[in-house]
């Protein structure tokens, strides 16, 4: 029994240090990486005339896949939005996943869409479809609206892959906003390469939240006035700018937002489309697409697009938020669980030796152990057995680390793309990452814990709603 | 007053002395751990305030440097506009008088190296605007103002980005004289160097544009063919070469390309090249091969592709494109037959396609009409979709 006990506390004692020592080393080199692809890419594409691949005949074929659940409100506006994206050759499916409002009938209505007599094609097992709309009208011919029961977002996305007509097919939330060149910038990577097949691309996702919309286009963007929200701007720049931007480079990328990316239909179905049996289907099928990849030994390549192309509605009050830290753990866990025998596999290259790990050690299991260090804080406080002096040093080395960690993200975004332009949003931004790591971090512990919680217990929600307040109602509040 | 200042002055850096003092035996006291942690935790403070000036400093400075930039911008529409516009300057291109334009343009502007270079690029930016006399009247003015020796000094640099720029800028603004040194970075281990380098020679050298392509040594991606096909067509149409001589390239993606182009400007003379391409041991050029003869449209393509459809009978992906291409050039009522035998394979994408090839011929139409309620459901709803599909 004392045995046991020696080794909880010389696990608190020491390997927390450790665990600390090794991710904030490993924030340092995924740093370093970021910058020197980032330096790379924007030089590369500094004269980068993307209306070439507009105009060229030779340009690959796009499919855009966007389900829709209940979006009545703002479906015609978000589908008049996909159908303006600057492409020549695409097709744009929205997928009613038995919507219980007037999604369907909305769409109906306003692109005078008939039924079509569809064969179904069913390369990969989903749930029926009840029927394909098409419209009568010319201006709207790359409209294709399918009619299923509900399945869920994976399911919505399987049947956009079976019904789409070409190669390449991007998934988009359909509430997103993307840039006009979007589709351009997120084709060229799948173009690029003669000895490495592409089989996705991952791009930016920014947020919307308190910039202004026109016309399905962002039209000024500001820093969001919710706190919230702000400290997720941040947290994005940390995410997309610093870390997918280095995973690129290490060719080691295992997420590509579910909310912006485009694939290889047909390794998507080869690898089985979409698994509906996990909140974490965007990732899954980024890691089983590799997997597979790694398995069949053709050489491939994720690579990831940091241009800001696709802005997304963040969520602004904690019970929101907390649905969503709850699902992305879950997600998360279910991922490396389905594909466990990766876990330090020589055979799977960068994403077995480190990838996986990274995200099992770093993304999965430190909010538990900060959690864990927290509780034996807490515990050792009551009992008189801390170590003040020690504690305190501690605990300012590793907020000193996020104050330095989080301004060299801002850095990053003020030097490559500098959205923010007015001085009170750098002024702000600082402050939310002066304070974020007290405000907001110990709260998404607190909500990847409890998605572990309700992960191992069974108390999953799936999905859970997302309930957003709309670009065009902010608009007018202005 | 002042005696009061001084003394209290005097209490407040005793004080601060008090602590310092304290903090240097507490720090020698303490053990190495927590010394190791002090020290890396100000450094990560330091490391903060530093990033917070560079912040702050890099604004200032980029605000300073748009403004200054926008500021010469401006200062550059009038002389821009006199030497495109005013009487005066007409005859620039006989007299070649660079002295004048010196002039005009400001001796400060074209020595202080920021001015000359925020200039460069507004001449540049410029040309994109314009084309025919006045976009050749900027060329010149590049020229007289001696920009090709900046990109001549870009060339030599031994960044990569600064050099494939430079190449870009001679592209962009046709620097002749630059081509031959150019003509030598086609086969750059670097690939954006490379294809900057191609793309040029291609603009540059209007005579023979795909000269690089007999000494290249790499493959060239999609996106480079996407790239070469756009300078392509700053030549005239009937200036592009036939691209047969290009058919037998030991680079597949050379043949890959010549065909793509073989295809887009129907040069039908390379017919015959193009079929031999149809043995190649590649798949990705056997597809091409089967797409351009689609795009050539001729009754020789049409019987070789109906002979192709016999002979990949196990290769799906050849057997559909094949049937994309026949969609394309259309089908005889002789070809009928040999179609028919697709709508009774169990794949969708074969029955689908063939029901397209059929519907280019009015029998094939009749033919679909009647099988339609005698094959099975499944079947019957493949051909009607298909009939009913727009691209």
């Amino acid at each position: 029994m004392s045995n046991w006990l020696d080794y909880i506390l010389y696990f608190f004692n020491t390997g927390i240090f450790i665990f600390s020592v090794v991710i904030t080393l490993s924030y340092v080199i995924l740093g370093v990486f970021s910058a020197r692809e980032m330096i790379h890419y924007l030089h590369k594409n500094s004269f980068v005339d993307y209306r070439q691949i507009l105009s060229s005949p030779f340009a690959p074929s796009l499919s855009i896949i966007a389900p829709a659940y209940n979006e009545a409100l703002t479906i015609i506006e978000n589908v008049k939005s996909l159908m303006a994206l600057h492409y020549n050759n695409f097709e744009v499916i929205i997928i009613n996943d038995g919507s219980k409002d007037e999604t369907l009938q909305k769409l109906i209505e306003n692109f005078e869409l008939t039924e079509i007599p569809f064969a179904y094609n069913e390369q990969i097992e989903t749930k029926t479809v009840r029927g394909v709309y098409k419209s009568n009208i010319a201006s709207w011919k790359k409209l294709v609206v399918v009619d299923k029961e509900n399945g869920g977002k994976a399911d919505a996305i399987n049947v956009g892959i079976n019904i789409s007509q070409n190669d390449i097919f991007a998934c988009i939330d359909v509430d997103c906003i993307l840039e006009q060149d979007a589709l351009l910038k997120m084709v060229k990577p799948f173009m690029e390469n003669t000895d490495k097949r592409v089989i996705a691309t991952g791009g930016v996702v920014r947020i919307a939240n308190s910039c202004e919309v026109e016309d399905g286009k962002i039209s000024k963007i500001n820093l969001p006035k919710n706190f919230l929200a702000r400290t997720q701007v941040l947290e994005y720049f940390r995410a997309f700018l610093l870390g997918r931007m280095a995973w690129s480079r290490l060719d080691g990328l295992m997420l590509i937002s579910g909310a912006f990316g485009f694939f290889d239909k047909e390794i998507a179905i080869k690898v089985g489309g979409y698994n509906h049996n996990t909140v974490g289907e965007d990732m899954e099928l980024t890691v089983r697409m590799r997997r597979y990849m790694e398995e069949q030994k053709e050489p491939y390549l994720v690579p990831f697009i940091p241009d800001p192309l696709c802005w997304t509605e963040a969520p602004e009050t904690n019970k929101i938020l907390s649905r969503q830290r709850n699902r992305w753990a879950r997600g998360t866990i279910e991922t490396l669980m389905i594909h466990k025998k990766l876990f330090f596999n020589r055979k799977y290259g960068v994403l077995g030796l480190l990838s996986y790990p990274y995200w099992f050690f770093f993304e999965w299991l430190a909010p538990l152990i900060e959690f864990s260090g927290i509780l034996y804080f807490t515990i050792l406080a009551i009992t008189g057995h801390v170590n003040w002096i020690f504690c305190l040093s501690l605990l300012g080395l590793v907020y000193s680390f996020a104050l330095a960690h989080s301004l060299f993200a801002i850095i990053f975004e003020e030097f490559t793309y500098h959205m923010y332009k007015k001085p009170s949003d750098m002024i702000r931004i600082i402050i939310t990452a002066i304070v974020e790591p007290v405000l907001f971090h110990t709260r998404t512990i607190w909500w990847s814990v409890r998605g572990n919680y309700d992960m191992f217990t069974g108390n999953t929600k799936g999905w859970g709603e997302m309930t957003r307040s709309g670009f065009d109602k902010k608009k007018k509040k202005k | 007053m002042a005696l009061l200042s001084f003394i209290s002055l005097f209490s407040v850096t005793q004080k601060f002395n008090y602590w310092i003092v304290k903090g240097i035996l507490f720090w020698k006291n303490s053990n190495l751990t927590l010394k190791v942690i002090w020290t890396i935790t100000i450094l990560f403070l330091l490391l903060f305030i530093v990033f917070f000036f560079v912040l702050v400093f890099s604004r200032i400075i980029k605000n300073f440097e748009a403004k200054k930039e926008a500021r010469l911008r401006m200062l550059f529409q009038s002389p821009f506009s006199t030497y495109l516009f005013d009487e005066a300057y007409k005859d620039l291109l006989i007299e070649r008088d660079t002295e004048k334009v010196i002039q005009l343009f400001g001796k400060k502007n074209l020595e202080r190296k920021k001015r000359r270079r925020i200039l460069r690029k507004e001449l540049i930016s410029l040309h994109k605007s314009y084309s025919g006399e006045i976009a050749q009247h900027l060329e010149f003015l590049f020229l007289l103002l001696g920009f090709d020796q900046d990109v001549l000094f870009k060339l030599k640099s031994k960044r990569w980005n600064i050099r494939s720029s430079g190449i870009n800028e001679a592209a962009q603004m046709n620097v002749a004289k630059l081509s031959s040194y150019i003509l030598h970075q086609t086969n750059d281990k670097n690939p954006i160097i490379r294809i900057e380098a191609q793309v040029a020679s291609v603009k540059l050298n209007s005579q023979d544009p795909f000269l690089f392509f007999g000494k290249l040594e790499y493959e060239i991606s999609d996106w480079d063919q996407i790239q070469l096909h756009d300078a392509l067509q700053s030549i005239k149409v009937e200036k592009i070469p036939c691209m047969d001589n290009f058919l037998d390239s030991k680079i597949d993606s050379i043949i890959i390309f010549a065909l793509k182009i073989i295809g887009y400007y129907s040069q039908e003379a390379a017919t015959d090249k193009v079929i031999k391409c149809l043995s190649h041991s590649n798949d990705k050029v056997k597809i091409q091969t089967i797409r351009t003869l689609g795009e050539l449209e001729s009754s020789d393509c049409l019987s070789v592709l109906m002979f192709e459809l016999e002979r990949n009978k196990s290769n799906k992906l050849i057997l559909i494109e094949t049937l994309k291409s026949i969609e394309n050039i259309g089908i005889l009522e002789e070809n009928i037959g040999g179609i028919v035998s697709f709508l009774f394979k169990d794949d969708y994408d074969l029955i689908f396609y063939a029901t397209r090839v059929l519907q280019t011929n009015p029998s094939g139409i009749k033919f679909l009409n009647q099988l339609i309620n005698d094959v099975e459901v499944e079947t019957s709803k493949i051909i009607k979709y298909a009939i009913s599909f727009e691209n």
